[in-house]
């Protein structure tokens, strides 16, 4: 026998949601969205990005991404995880989106240079063949994450903050 | 502090993981440069060395910690070697892979007079030269190894 639902349905449902946007509300945004903390958010997610971008196009150093399946799964989820960080400080989600995309491209741009400074400050003779490497591990490919997983995790947390 | 939801948290794990990339980023930046400033992080020392009929034999033991393959010597001259005077080394091309040790042994003709003042002594200065490649990153660059009072073997 199915059980009876108790007391008034579309009452529960009106309380269901009033718990739901107390849960939401919980978090306090005045805090985590002030000025220092979007400075600190901005700078940190631009310092993880371009880390894990770089350790991925450097192949010389021990704890290189490059060559793992974890190191796929670090590369794609760090620039993801930034990206949801900096759309949950936004309620216009096409702000959030262009705000998320610069720091990607200024997180490519540091690790572009950081992977060329050992070749701009002359401390090795670096062929052809390295320029190749970084255009394709050191461009192209933080390219396609920065335009999938940082838009795709600013999109998802600043749909979080649009109700209306 | 009271964890008030999800997103209070991934706030906190963010900046966890923010902080511990900063020094990530710093400690990867100086490795990877130390890399290239020599011999792209070849750690190379000299385990025995002993003259056998008017020649310098030495013994190496040659480390790669990194994750690249790395060459050393090739065809030609690919060094040299400087004890009171200086003379060039042939190497065959010898690949250490990453992560392996392996030992390597050049030996060296060297002037009769210096053989005689080193098997004298017992012990010598040296400083040596050799040329590094990495296919991987289509570069080539320089190692230098220096030992003070080189101890021979009789």
């Amino acid at each position: 026998m199915r059980k009876e639902p108790e007391g008034d349905p579309v009452k529960e449902i009106g309380e269901f949601w009033n718990r739901q946007e107390e849960q939401v509300y919980d978090f306090d945004f005045a805090r985590y969205n002030s000025g220092p903390w979007f400075a600190v958010k901005t700078g940190l997610s631009i310092c993880m990005i371009s880390l894990v971008y770089l350790i991925y196009g450097l192949h010389e150093l021990p704890w290189s991404l490059y060559g793992s399946a974890t190191g796929i799964i670090i590369l794609v989820m760090t620039p993801f995880f930034a990206g949801m960080i900096l759309g949950y400080t936004f309620e216009n989600p096409k702000l959030a989106l262009a705000y998320s995309l610069v720091i990607g491209f200024i997180s490519i741009g540091i690790s572009f240079f950081l992977m060329l400074l050992p070749n701009m400050l002359e401390l090795a003779e670096y062929g052809p063949g390295f320029m190749k490497n970084v255009w394709f591990y050191g461009f192209f490919l933080p390219f396609l994450v920065t335009m999938s997983f940082v838009s795709a995790g600013t999109m998802l947390s600043a749909s979080t903050n649009v109700y209306s | 502090m009271k964890v008030r939801s999800l997103k209070q948290a991934l706030h906190w794990l963010f900046l966890v993981v923010g902080l511990f990339s900063i020094v990530a980023m710093a400690f990867s930046v100086n490795t990877y440069l130390n890399y290239a400033r020599e011999g792209y992080g070849l750690d190379i020392s000299v385990t025995d060395a002993w003259l056998n009929n008017g020649k310098l034999v030495l013994r190496l033991r040659v480390e790669n910690p990194g994750g690249l393959d790395i060459y050393l010597g090739g065809s030609g001259i690919v060094g040299n070697l400087t004890l009171a005077e200086t003379y060039h080394i042939s190497l065959q091309e010898l690949k250490i892979r990453a992560g392996n040790t392996t030992t390597v042994i050049i030996s060296t003709e060297i002037s009769a007079g210096e053989f005689d003042s080193i098997l004298l002594t017992g012990q010598t200065d040296m400083v040596l030269n050799l040329k590094v490649t990495v296919p991987e990153r289509d570069l080539t660059t320089g190692i230098r190894v220096e030992e003070k009072n080189l101890e021979m073997r009789a």
